[in-house]
């Protein structure tokens, strides 16, 4: 993973999100499961898919995960994390207070924070993944469950990381942990995980720190640009050269050349009524006329940006909360906007790719929607001898409906078979991981 | 010793007498720093920032493997360890690697291991993972301050080797006693390269900076304390509140074998059959009367010490007893071993079962001392300097003639020898009694004037 939050955060969303889009027919991701009936279990939560208190210990299970991955790090074999090692995370994932320490320094270092830690999080998480397998293979669900938890905590831990990165890097390890559980399911004797599925927190993966922490980021980068008293040209100076660092980290070596800030500023200056109009705009918003006065122009135009940045970005931010369905379309129709206004946003580079991790976090619980469903029906067939239900509503526990619509789940049922469908968000109809397609036979 | 000091010794030439090997400094005379405490070797409050140091040093090796681990990368550390200084300073104006995440986790102010659940709850094969890539982090830190020492940039050499000095005192909050032992060879290494850097022209006085350094510098209570909790884990399963089954007894017996078997091994001692041992106490009618009257005697129920079979008895007896031999050493631990080698030696009981498990208190405390015992060596020589300073480039006949206060050897708690001879200035510190003959214990530094 790069190193700086701004290609780290591409980095994730590309491994994340759906390769590009092509004109080919819709393609499914079909995952076949061959289930068993199977009834709730009594006590109805008496498997659980994160860590309960009574199982927890006081403690920071940052360090305690990163200590994993020390070991192997020292070692000839840095990649093969040992049976200790990942005994060390399953104690980690149980430890009660999860402190990334990084608040300070994210405040002074901006987007160029280091993130090396995160990286290892995912490292971690393919050794416990294997090691989850192999207990499924064997049935061993009472170990599986607990590795489950264990990775469930740590994609959880992941999403009190201050960046979006942190966040999408747990979304992944939650990603991770699906693949084996799903297999799990299929194992004969596999406990019903309805409840299970039913108790876990929704989002499962909340983004609002790293929201939080990328407006700290970016106001960070600007801290020098002071809104309060004038400016000396060096000081602008600093802010303007720092600015260049930005652009030129945003697009990398394959960037064409643009217009260095200063030349921007020089420009916009000169430009007939644009210095009146970010005076007014930035009145408008609450500043002094009177200070504004003793502001040099090249201040008074870089705040009146800064502002343009702000209310973009709460544009789209402001519509994180709401339902996959609403937040995605109104994100891309966000996005959309920005995109049209792009030469008009100076600080356009510094607008995060919202819509993305929204996505991946729909996608998350998209998933763990369809196996809670899957589950319903195993419960289902369980209670009418083995049958599938004809409909999904004939199941009798409440299910979710679907993230990326906002309606159930499609569901058909074709003589002994089930199709459990997941609808994929506006725009990504062509690509696979958004079109998952749950087949669904019972064991005979 | 430490490698390094070892190596510098080894180059030496022979000396009259081998048990003391004579390290020769020539130094340039320096007054006191103004301010004087414009120098530390521990980060100072205003520079700490909230955090856990742990967290901070594990994050050093994040991505880092190719830095701290591979083949080059040591082999280029262990060429900037052993390469003279002025070749050293030819070849590095810098050093080649970025340490800077280790200063800042030593200047987070909340430490926490992150270790009291699991001392509590683990029994001896509890392992420090952490302490092999924590090595390779302080070999770092001194080839950084190795090469700062060579190219004379005093005051980034002395805000680097901060991150030393903290990381030891850090260690010695680590509640297992080869952590605290590596906290101690850690300010050995930052010494071994402060020996070469006093010898540099220029190198500013560290005689109040030495002096600020808290004592002992680097702790082994919690190192100790911790240990004796592993152990006492170990125990247990061993019950004096009711009568243990034979297969809950041969459970903690199997139990108990091979942790004594391991740390005998550990200890370099030979093999000894341990079972055979505890057959042979549990055989004998009379030591199991005794035993069970023991246990009465320390408050367990006679009626129930009555149904205890004579393998419980004798463990439970043992138990008590390793505790009590425990306690006689632990609470040496804030004595000098000069003050521990004056106490009157009790006579000497039968061997204890557990005699295995019991801590190294006096070895771990002396290990402590030798290295109090090296700062105080080096104060000394920082006052022959600021002394040399304000006096024409001269070493006083004798301590009583500086003003400043000359320190006392931990090892003994008496004053530091000092002799001149021949216009060289010799510094010694004592041995513990029966090391006497041991170069380890025997530090010796002959200081001269660079003319």
């Amino acid at each position: 993973m790069n190193r700086f939050i701004f290609s780290g955060l591409a980095l994730c969303t590309f491994a994340l999100a759906a390769p590009a889009q092509s004109q080919s027919p819709p393609v499914e991701m079909l995952i076949r499961m061959n289930v068993q009936p199977m009834p709730e279990p009594k006590p109805a939560l008496r498997y659980q898919l994160l860590p309960e208190l009574r199982e927890m210990n006081p403690g920071n299970p940052i360090p305690n995960y990163l200590k994993c991955v020390l070991e192997a790090e020292a070692s000839t074999e840095p990649d093969n994390l040992s049976k200790f090692a990942l005994q060390q995370a399953d104690r980690a994932a149980r430890l009660d207070k999860a402190d990334w320490q990084i608040l300070l320094r994210a405040k002074t270092e901006g987007v160029y924070l280091l993130l090396p830690d995160v990286q290892k999080m995912r490292q971690l998480a393919a050794a416990l993944q294997m090691r989850f397998r192999v207990e499924v293979n064997q049935r061993r669900f009472d170990d599986a469950i607990v590795t489950a938890k264990t990775m469930f905590a740590m994609s959880r831990h992941m999403g009190d990381h201050p960046t979006l990165i942190g966040e999408l890097v747990g979304i992944a390890i939650a990603t991770i942990a699906i693949g084996p559980l799903e297999e799990m399911l299929e194992q004969p004797g596999c406990p019903n995980l309805y409840w299970a599925l039913t108790n876990l927190p929704h989002p499962f993966i909340s983004t609002e720190l790293g929201m939080q922490g990328e407006r700290m980021l970016i106001q960070a980068e600007l801290q020098d640009l002071d809104d309060a008293s004038p400016m000396t040209p060096e000081q602008i100076k600093k802010v303007t050269t720092r600015i260049d660092k930005l652009r030129d980290l945003e697009g990398g070596n394959n960037k064409k050349k643009e217009k260095t800030t200063r030349e921007w500023l020089n420009e916009k200056v000169k430009e007939k009524g644009y210095l009146e109009a970010s005076r007014g705009r930035l009145i408008e918003f609450g500043m002094s006329e009177e200070r504004l006065k003793e502001f040099p122009a090249e201040q008074v135009v870089l705040l009146d940006a800064k502002l343009d940045y702000e209310i973009r970005r709460d544009e789209a931010m402001k519509l994180l909360s709401l339902p996959t369905w609403i937040a995605i379309n109104k994100l891309a129709a966000a996005e959309e906007a920005i995109k049209k206004d792009k030469d008009k946003s100076f600080f356009y580079f510094l607008l995060p790719a919202i819509i993305k991790v929204r996505t991946a976090q729909g996608r998350l619980e998209q998933r763990l929607a369809l196996l809670r469903c899957v589950e319903a029906i195993r419960m289902y067939a369980a209670e009418h001898k083995g049958k599938l239900p004809e409909k999904l509503a004939d199941v009798n526990v409440p299910l979710s409906i679907d993230p990326f619509t906002g309606k159930p789940f499609r569901y058909q049922l074709d003589g002994e078979t089930a199709h459990l469908r997941g609808s994929p968000p506006k725009g990504q109809e062509n690509i696979p991981v958004y079109n998952l397609h749950y087949e669904i036979t019972v064991q005979k | 010793m430490t490698a390094s000091l070892f190596l510098a010794l080894a180059f030496l030439p022979a000396q009259p007498n081998p048990a003391e090997p004579v390290v020769r400094l020539t130094v340039q005379p320096m007054a006191a720093p103004k301010p004087a405490l414009k120098y530390q070797l521990l980060p100072e409050v205003r520079e700490l920032v909230p955090g856990n140091p742990y967290q901070g040093y594990i994050k050093c090796f994040m991505e880092q493997r190719n830095f701290y681990f591979s083949k080059a990368a040591v082999s280029e550390r262990t060429k900037i360890l052993s390469m003279p200084l002025d070749q050293l300073a030819k070849e590095y104006k810098d050093y080649p690697g970025n340490l800077r995440y280790a200063d800042y986790a030593a200047r987070l102010d909340s430490l926490d291991w992150q270790l009291t659940q699991r001392i509590q709850s683990e029994g001896l094969e509890f392992h420090a993972g952490e302490l092999p890539a924590l090595r390779a982090l302080a070999i770092a830190l001194q080839a950084r301050l190795r090469v700062q020492a060579a190219n004379k940039k005093f005051p980034e050499a002395i805000e680097g080797a901060k991150a030393m000095f903290k990381l030891a005192r850090d260690l010695g909050e680590y509640p297992a006693p080869e952590a605290n032992l590596f906290g101690i060879s850690l300010v050995h290494l930052a010494l071994d390269t402060f020996e070469e850097m006093l010898q540099q022209p220029g190198c500013p006085n560290l005689y109040w900076a030495l002096t600020d350094l808290p004592s002992p510098l680097v702790e082994l209570r919690k190192g100790l304390q911790g240990y004796a909790t592993l152990v006492n884990n170990e125990f247990k399963p061993l019950r004096n509140d009711v009568v243990m089954t034979d297969t809950e007894l041969e459970k903690v017996v199997s139990r108990l074998s091979g942790m004594n078997g391991l740390a005998r091994e550990q200890a370099g001692r030979p093999p000894w059959n341990w079972r055979a041992g505890l057959e042979e106490r549990v055989k004998s009618a009379d030591n199991v009367r005794l035993a069970r009257e023991r246990l009465i005697a320390d408050g367990v129920d006679k009626a129930l010490a009555a149904k205890f079979s004579p393998l419980q008895v004798i463990l439970l007896d043992e138990r008590r007893d390793y505790e009590l031999r425990r306690d006689e050493r632990m609470k040496l631990l804030s004595l000098t071993p000069g003050e521990i080698d004056a106490l009157p030696v009790g006579k000497t009981a039968k061997e204890s079962l557990f005699q295995d498990l019991l801590p190294d208190v006096m070895g771990l405390r002396r290990s402590q001392a030798r290295l109090e015992q090296r700062i105080a060596l080096f104060r000394a020589i920082e006052a022959l300097r600021m002394y040399a300073a304000e006096h024409g480039g001269k070493f006083p006949d004798t301590p009583a003639e500086l003003t400043l206060p000359f320190p006392t050897d931990p090892m003994s708690g008496k004053p530091i020898v000092y002799e001149l001879s021949k216009g060289s200035a010799h510094v010694r510190g004592a041995a513990p009694h029966g090391e006497e003959k041991n170069p380890e214990f025997n530090l010796h530094y002959e200081i001269t004037i660079k003319k």
